[in-house]
């Protein structure tokens, strides 16, 4: 394991790794206490039609990929604000629509061979340079959002028709939220793949939500735990030679139950 | 008796939801410390006349007019996302975002009996607890006018009373607008009542108050509504 340290490709990995925890750490904790995870659900899904585009048009994945999240955020948090009930129907249609969108531009992309599996499954061993640097800009966004608005953010997604009362701007901060979750989906993609995008978001926030009393302690909690996680399913996957999306998942899973026994027998 | 100045003024007020009439020709004052109960059956309009007083709503016809600024707002539902991980200072700190004074947010919880649960998740509070916090929120922001939509309604009897003990005291310095659809206790403390369904029908009580028993743990509703008829 020391030796496999001095590899770029696990060096890349290991900082990946902790970027894209921290990340969903924090963005997981906004999207659950907002009860956006099946939001958030959709829009991974969607984002497969922008991995479709980018392929077609030979842009780099991410820019392709953020632009059809940010996209479908946008189309969600819309259709929350004016149709509330009708919000899980949005969700079904654009989670299918943009998946088949990004297939058609797979097979419309000639000569091209697209490996569907690390995009469902994520390939966090294939990380690149380039890639490091469009997670790190990310957490630094989400950091300088909550630096600037974390009160009202706070406001918003505890009580959002009081903070609406107060003379906040309820549907930007929506938006706004809906938007990181969108970028947030997408470097994840790359670390778990879209399909288990959720879990990662989810399993490390409900943990902190029980330890924490405060948004912020449950964000920085989040990521920490997720940062393990993510750590510990991939040096399983490293030394068994699984699939690096699905180890980290169960790693997080088997973490739940264990979380979920002690504070039973507590 | 001096006649206090008037805060709220609705005046020929029509609201529709959809394409049903929820309130007609809604005619209605409030005077600086009132403390005016709104009652009435459950779809009466009581809680949409709150919201439309509380600008959540707009209304079709007619016109509201409130002198203050300073109003704050109690919802019914305090059971809104009770996992979410704050704590009850943080959230009576919520009710006036300008003001970061920890010390004042204590002295509102202490005004409300809380300050001993003033780092306790939110969560973790009974539903009269939690009632209070959420009126202490609402104190935070320092109003004039205080409205409550059914501050009781997940409150056992005696934490029915103690919120409405409450409420009397900051009566003496604050006019207080309250829904409730529990007249026989709501009539112990207010000085005004109008009845909301569809139409709104007035009742000022402080001429009649003197006829009733007030001493007594419960009033009786068949009594009450003798008094009402009478007072038309």
């Amino acid at each position: 394991m020391i030796e496999a340290l001095s590899y770029q490709f696990i060096q890349n990995a290991i900082i990946a790794g902790v970027l894209v925890s921290l990340v969903s750490g924090i963005i997981g904790s906004l999207v659950v206490v907002n009860r956006m995870v099946f939001l958030a659900g959709g829009i991974a899904h969607a984002a497969y039609g922008g991995i479709g585009l980018a392929l077609f048009l030979s842009l780099p994945i991410f820019l392709g990929t953020a632009i059809f999240a940010v996209l479908a955020a946008l189309i969600m948090a819309f259709v929350t604000l004016k149709q509330k009930e009708r919000l899980d129907t949005f969700i079904g249609l654009i989670w299918a629509v943009g998946m088949a969108v990004g297939i058609i531009f797979v097979d419309l992309t000639p000569g091209y061979n697209v490996d569907l599996m690390s995009y469902l499954f994520g390939s966090i061993l294939a990380v690149e340079q380039s890639d490091l640097y469009f997670m790190g800009s990310l957490l630094a966004l989400i950091v300088l959002v909550l630096i600037i608005w974390y009160p009202k953010i706070l406001a918003v997604s505890y009580d959002s028709q009081y903070a609406a009362l107060s003379g906040i701007n309820v549907p930007f901060f929506y938006a706004l939220i809906l938007v990181l979750a969108a970028l947030s989906v997408v470097v994840a993609i790359k670390v778990v793949g879209l399909i288990l995008v959720i879990a990662l978001l989810t399993i490390p926030v409900y943990i902190a939500q029980e330890l924490c009393a405060s948004l912020l302690k449950m964000m920085l909690l989040s990521g920490i735990l997720a940062s393990f996680f993510t750590l510990s399913g991939l040096w399983l996957s490293y030394t068994f030679n699984l699939t690096s999306g699905a180890s980290i998942i169960l790693t997080s899973a088997l973490f739940f139950m264990l979380f979920l026994l002690l504070r039973r027998s507590r | 008796m001096q006649k206090n100045k008037t805060i709220v003024e609705v005046t020929s007020l029509y609201f529709e939801y959809g394409h049903e009439l929820i309130l007609e020709d809604v005619n209605l004052t409030v005077d600086e410390k009132d403390f005016f109960a709104l009652i009435g059956p459950n779809g009466g309009g009581k809680s949409t006349l709150l919201k439309l007083l509380l600008g959540i709503y707009k209304p079709k016809k007619g016109s509201i007019d409130i002198v203050t600024q300073k109003t704050a707002y109690v919802p019914q539902d305090t059971n809104i996302n009770i996992n979410f991980p704050i704590q009850a200072i943080d959230v009576v700190m919520m009710g006036d975002l300008k003001n970061k004074s920890k010390t004042d947010a204590l002295h509102v919880l202490e005004e409300v009996g809380m300050q001993a649960y003033a780092h306790a998740k939110i969560g973790s509070l009974s539903g009269g607890e939690r009632q209070r916090v959420m009126i202490a929120r609402a104190l935070f922001s320092k109003p004039e006018l205080l409205l409550l939509d059914e501050p009781t309604s997940n409150i056992d009897p005696s934490g029915q009373k103690q919120i409405y003990e409450l409420l009397k005291r900051l009566n003496e310095t604050m006019t207080i607008v309250v829904v409730s659809h529990d007249i026989s206790i709501v009539i112990q403390y207010a000085n005004k009542v109008a009845h909301i369904n569809k139409k709104l029908t007035f009742h000022d009580l402080s001429s009649m108050k003197k006829n009733l028993n007030t001493t007594a743990e419960h009033i009786c509703e068949v009594e009450l509504l003798e008094l009402m008829q009478e007072s038309r």
